[in-house]
Order: C-alpha cells, then structure tokens, then sequence
C-alpha cells in the first residue's frame, strides 16, 4: 500500500471518527437543549420476542407521514391520546412512519401484536393516506378493530373499522365568513395541499363563508372560480404537506402579486410556510398579510416569536378540526363500551369542528365575533346548509 | 380578464418564482456536475441537500448569524461528501449503493438531531433568514424589477457558480484535470496527476454546492427546517443535469425551465383565466420528465463522461 494511500485511509478514518464522535456527544449530553422547553416525556416501545409477555399497551397510534411535532394533525391526534391517558387510564404506543410505503408494515406489526400475546384493544390510523395499508391488514386479521381519522371505510365490508370523519366544509365555512368580515382587500384566498374530495369539502366550505357574509367577494360567478376567493394548491399529492418551500413561494404570489390579504393555509405543516410568509410581509405589504391555520390551535405561530407567544400575530384564526375529540371518543369506546364500527362525523353541532379564539394574541372586535357565532349556529341548526365541493364548478 | 395590474404583477412573479424555485436545482445540480465530470455518480445529491439544509438551520440557530448557516450547509454537504468520496475512489464501492446510503443516512440523521436540537419531530423553531439583497436601480421596473430587485443573495450566488463553473472546468488545468478523470482517467494517470486526488476534490465540491441548495431551502425560502423537506429535489437536480447534457449553463437553463414549470403550476391555481387548465397540473408536473427521456431517447444524444461509474483501476489497461 502506497503512502498516499495510507494518507487517505488516515484522513477518512479521521472523519468517520470525528463525525461519530460528535454524534455520540450530543446524543450524550445534549448541550444544545433549548433552554425553554417543557420536557415532555414519551413513552419509548421496545418489542421484544420473548413469549409469555403480556401486552402492556390498550391502543395502538400509526401517525400520518408528518410526525409529532407537526404542531396540527399529528399532535392533536396525540393530544386526544394523552386525554385519554389521563381520564380513562388506558396506556398506549405509536409510530412515526416516515414515508406512506411503511404504513403497511407498522399497521400488520400492531395486528399481528408482535412481541406480545395478547392484541391492542384499538389500533387508530391518522390520515386517510393510510386507508389502502389499513384496509389489507384489516382484511388479514378479522377480529382486530382499527379506528381511521380522515377517510371513510365501507363498514360493510370492513366491519371492524371505525371511520372517523370531519364535516371540513363547516369548519372551512366557519373561518371563511371570519375571513370575509376581516379582509380590508375584499381578496382572501385559500392555499390547499392539493385536490381531491376533502381539500375539495375545505375549499368550497371557505368559499361559501366567505361570500355569505361578504357578497363582494362572490363577485362574478360565471368565472370558473370564484372572482375574489382564490383556491390554490401547494401540491399534487402527499408530499405537499411537508413542502413548506413550495407553501412558502404560493403564499408570496397569493400576498402580494395578486394581492390577498387572507389566506387559509389548509395545507398540513407545510401551512408554515404561508405563515412565516404572512409574518414577513407583514413588515413590507400596503396591505394585511395575514393567515388562518388549520387542525389546530395555531395563532401563537403568527407571534414573532411562538415559544413565548406575545401579540400580535399574523394568524387572525384557526379552523380547529377536533381530532383530538374523535381520538378520545374512539378511545373511550374501544375500552370501555365497546368498539363501534361505522362512522363518527364530526361536526359543528358536536363540537368536532370549531374555530380558534384567542383575545390574548388577537382581539377580533366583538361585531365581527357575534356575526361568525350566528353563522355556526345557524350551520349548528342545519339551517345553512354548507356545501361539500367546489360547488361553483 | 383580471386588471392589467395584477397581471403585470403575476409575470413579474412568475419570473421570480422561476429563479427561487430554480436556484436549489441548479446549485444542486452544478454540485452532481463536479462530480459526475470526474466519473463519479452522485445520486446522493438529495441527502447532501437534506444535510445542507438542516445544518444550516442549527448554525443559524445557535449562532443567529444566516450567514455561518451558510458556511455551515457547505461544509456538512462537502463532509457528507467525503464519505462518498472515500467509498467510491478509495474503495471502490458501488457508487448506487454509497449513493442510496446517502440519502438514507442524511433522512435519518436530520429527522434524530431534529429532536435531539430542537425536542420536536416535525419543524424546528423559525431561524433569521437571509436578507434579500434590493438592487434600487432595476427595482422600480415593471416585471424586471420584481423578478430581479429583491431576491436571496443565494440566487445572484448560484447565477455567478454558473460562470465560475463553466470557467473552472473548461478554462483551467485543473478543470482539465476533472474533465480527464471523467473521460479517459488513465490518461491523466500516466500524466502523472492522481486521479484519487481529483475525483475526491470533485465529489467533495459536489457536496459543498448541494449543501448550499440545502441551505437556500431552508433559510432563504423557509426559515425552518422541516423532516424531509428537500422532498426530492434531489432527484429533479439529477434529471436537470442529464437534460443539461452536464454542462453548467446546461444545468441552469434545464434548472430554469423545471423551476418555470413549477412556478407556472401555482400561476395556474392563481388566475381565474387559467383555472380550466386545473386538472392538468398533474401533468404539467409531468412535463420536465417526460422533456428528460424524449431527450435522451434521441432528438439530442446525451453526453455523459466517458468512464462515469467505473472506478479507476491503476493496473486497468485499455
């Protein structure tokens, strides 16, 4: 072997170590823990093979693509969990897959209960990205219940899977006709995933808010889309919601080069990106740039800074679609009064879908609060009827 | 028809949506071009990106300066690099498979350090970005002035690597040395300069500039980093090089049309006179893919190195 050879062999080995070393320290010590955090402390699985081992979990979770942390779905699935956890005593475990190719696997994984002897009480599934993984293992093993949040399952054909749906349209219609009183532009847009039925409820459900309780923004009708409501989309299929450059370039055209100064940002957690964008161009715009979250609480992101959120803030509302709700009333069934196939919708009427409020970041005057309250309970009543597509098409 | 304004307004967006959705490709893909030149493939490009991205949120992070993110993009993606390099020249690895390895190793090690940084699993906190440099004098003009006014100092960066490159490696000894190490290695050999050496300094760089795509990513269009946000812009860098015939300019016209392609989509979605053309953006996305194997099936050949992928086999006689 030449020297130079050695040299080289030297100078990698120098790296591998290095980078490893490096590795091992900050695992091991942490030095960069932010100062702030709450620590929260999460139950880690580990599945042994041995036999005779009791499973210590009730309930199963498969989370969506996006992980925890996705400060929407995912964490208020998790949040209905922890509800759970505290109020009905059962214990659970989950998974973050990383990508919809290991659905499947982690949902037979459950099924089969893997290391342990007896099976989850609950297996729940968040996202309908999930259905096809669930629907094969469901069809593998008959007598496990599973609960999907997003997505509708034939109960007839799938008797033991729990469809866990929300009326999106409602709650879209409930931040819609927020967004129509607010707008100073008298343009609001709304920046969807990408489409097909439910970013499709979402969209005509703000659409009709908006123009319900603002007739300027309905405009001229015969137009393909509405002319001041723009429905635009950040992606063509799963990998939209976490392209937060891509919600981030969108938000920047729908802000300022076509002037919106609303935008609903339904688009999972790449919906920082349009938040982020509001934030900045807030600073620059001759007009609001302001944004509406979605899922979850989500008006402390539009704070200047959301770990100690102070006002104002960019985001003047959130849609807030109850998973958390839906996880804890599928819970609550499985583990005590039996699991319930079939649908739970949630809706405005059952406090499934709502819309954020928070006067300590944004005070919305008292006027504009009482118009969008009798809205929800005129949709509450069944008297507006909301629709459920782009219903202008 | 929209008033004039806002379509005034909208073409001078789409232009710059071209240059910012463009500039991670090209940079990327000038990054696949140093190193596919020396005869190495590079389809780790997403991974470095990946890396390059995530270091550059957590040195901005801790030091509050986006610039140090910068420098910290290029040396993470030129250390991710490395390690490439050593499998593929030193070893002779099987440059796929280093590759793959790559990519999976960036996906698994932001995702760990996310939480480890940050204690989340999704997005880390929002970082300063970068300053948009505004050039006063072209700002004022019409469509120009919003393409080319107040864009990312990253943007002017990967339009002035483009010319760098192109002079480097058709201009200099040592672009010389790249080009010989891609084409004819033993040639360079018996010229007495190590083709190891060069094609390790090639993937390096290589890293360094997908790193700095990364960065632009996450601190320049975004300012925080999410779990897996390059979203395969990796592999679209890889498709821009071969449709740019792994040239630089090649690179940056292939980078500028499948950034345009994006940009358009949103146009679409944006104006009401566009929005029959709705359930064509599928296929509108399809289009530079589609553009990469008509060109490759024939109406242009597609040059890459001669002795791309083989390692080089000092014993080897041709």
């Amino acid at each position: 072997m030449s020297s130079s050879n050695k040299s080289v062999m030297a100078v990698a080995l120098i790296i591998i170590i290095g980078i490893a070393g490096l590795g091992i320290y900050i695992i091991a010590f942490n030095p960069f823990a932010p100062p702030t955090t709450t620590t929260t402390t999460t139950t880690t699985t580990t599945t042994t093979t041995t036999t005779g081992n009791p499973n210590p979990y009730d309930v199963a979770i498969v989370f969506a693509t996006g992980g925890l942390g996705d400060k929407s779905f995912n964490d208020a699935a998790y949040q209905g969990a922890l509800d759970a956890e505290d109020q009905l005593g059962i214990t659970f475990t989950y998974v973050e897959p990383a990508s919809v190719t290991e659905f499947e696997g982690y949902i037979r994984d459950y099924a089969l209960h893997a290391g342990y002897d007896d099976p989850y009480d609950l297996i729940i599934c968040v996202g309908f990205t999930q259905a096809d993984a669930l629907m094969t293992v469901a069809n593998e093993t008959p007598t496990q219940n599973f609960a999907i949040i997003d997505m509708w399952i034939d109960p007839v054909v799938y008797p033991t899977v729990t469809s866990l749906l929300f009326n999106e349209n409602e709650g879209a219609a409930l931040v819609g006709a927020l967004a129509g009183l607010m707008t100073t532009t008298n343009k609001v847009a709304i920046a969807a995933a990408y489409q097909n039925d439910m970013f499709d409820r979402f969209a005509g459900g703000y659409v009709f808010g908006a123009n319900y309780t603002n007739p300027g923004i309905a405009g001229d009708l015969s137009h393909a889309a509405p002319y001041n409501c723009t429905v635009a989309y950040v992606g063509s299929d799963w990998r939209a919601f976490t392209d937060i450059p891509a919600a981030t370039i969108l938000a920047d055209a729908l802000y300022n080069a076509q002037g919106n100064d609303i935008v609903f940002a339904a688009t999972g957690r790449a919906g920082l990106g349009v938040i982020n964008t509001a934030k900045v161009l807030n600073e620059t715009l001759d007009h609001p740039a302001w944004a509406i979250g979605v899922d979850s609480p989500q008006m402390y992101l539009g704070t200047a800074n959301p770990s100690a959120p102070d006002a104002p803030t960019a985001v003047i509302t959130s849609m807030l679609k109850r998973v958390d709700v839906a996880v804890f009333d599928a819970i609550k069934n499985a583990t005590t009064t039996g699991h319930t196939p079939g649908i739970w919708s949630g809706t405005v009427a059952n406090g499934g879908l709502d819309f954020e409020i928070n006067a300590d970041l944004r005070v919305i005057p008292q006027s504009i609060l009482d118009e969008v309250n009798a809205f929800k309970a005129l949709i509450a009543a069944g008297t507006v009827v909301v629709p459920f597509n782009l219903y202008w098409i | 028809m929209q008033d004039i304004q806002t379509l005034v307004a909208l073409t001078g967006w789409l232009l710059k949506a071209t240059l910012m959705m463009s500039t991670p490709l090209v940079l990327a893909a000038l990054g696949g071009l140093f190193s596919e030149k020396t005869g190495i493939v590079n389809i780790g490009l997403e991974g470095m990106m990946l890396i390059g991205a995530f270091s550059a949120v957590a040195a901005t992070y801790f030091t509050d300066n986006p610039w140090l993110g910068v420098l910290a993009a290029v040396i993470a993606g030129g250390m991710l690099a490395s390690i490439h390099a050593i499998v593929c020249v030193k070893y002779k690895g099987n440059q796929i498979v280093s590759g793959a390895g790559i990519i999976l190793f960036a996906g698994g090690f932001t995702t760990l350090m996310l939480e480890v940084v940050w204690g989340v699993k999704g997005v880390s906190d929002s970082v300063t970005r970068l300053p948009n440099v505004v050039i006063e004098p072209i700002s004022d003009i019409p469509i120009l002035g919003v393409a080319l006014g107040a864009q990312s100092p990253l943007v002017y960066i990967m339009l002035i690597l483009v010319v760098v490159s192109w002079f480097v490696i058709y201009k200099t000894p040592f672009g010389l040395r790249i080009q010989a190490a891609g084409e004819d290695p033993s040639a360079l050999d018996a010229a007495g300069v190590s083709v190891s050496s060069v094609r390790m300094i090639g993937v390096v760089l290589s890293g360094c500039l997908s790193g700095l795509g990364g960065a632009y990513l996450a601190i320049s269009y975004a300012s925080e980093f999410g779990k897996m946000m390059t979203v395969g812009r990796g592999f679209i860098a890889l498709a821009a090089l071969i449709f740019g015939n792994w040239t630089p300019f090649g690179c940056l016209i292939a980078g500028a049309l499948f950034g345009f392609l994006d940009g358009l989509q949103f146009a679409i979605s944006i104006l009401p006179e566009f929005s029959f053309m709705l359930e064509y953006v599928n296929f509108i996305k399809m289009i530079p893919y589609v553009l990469v194997i008509v060109a490759l099936a024939g109406i242009r050949k597609s040059v890459p190195p001669k002795a791309i992928g083989t390692p080089y086999e000092k014993e080897a006689r041709g």
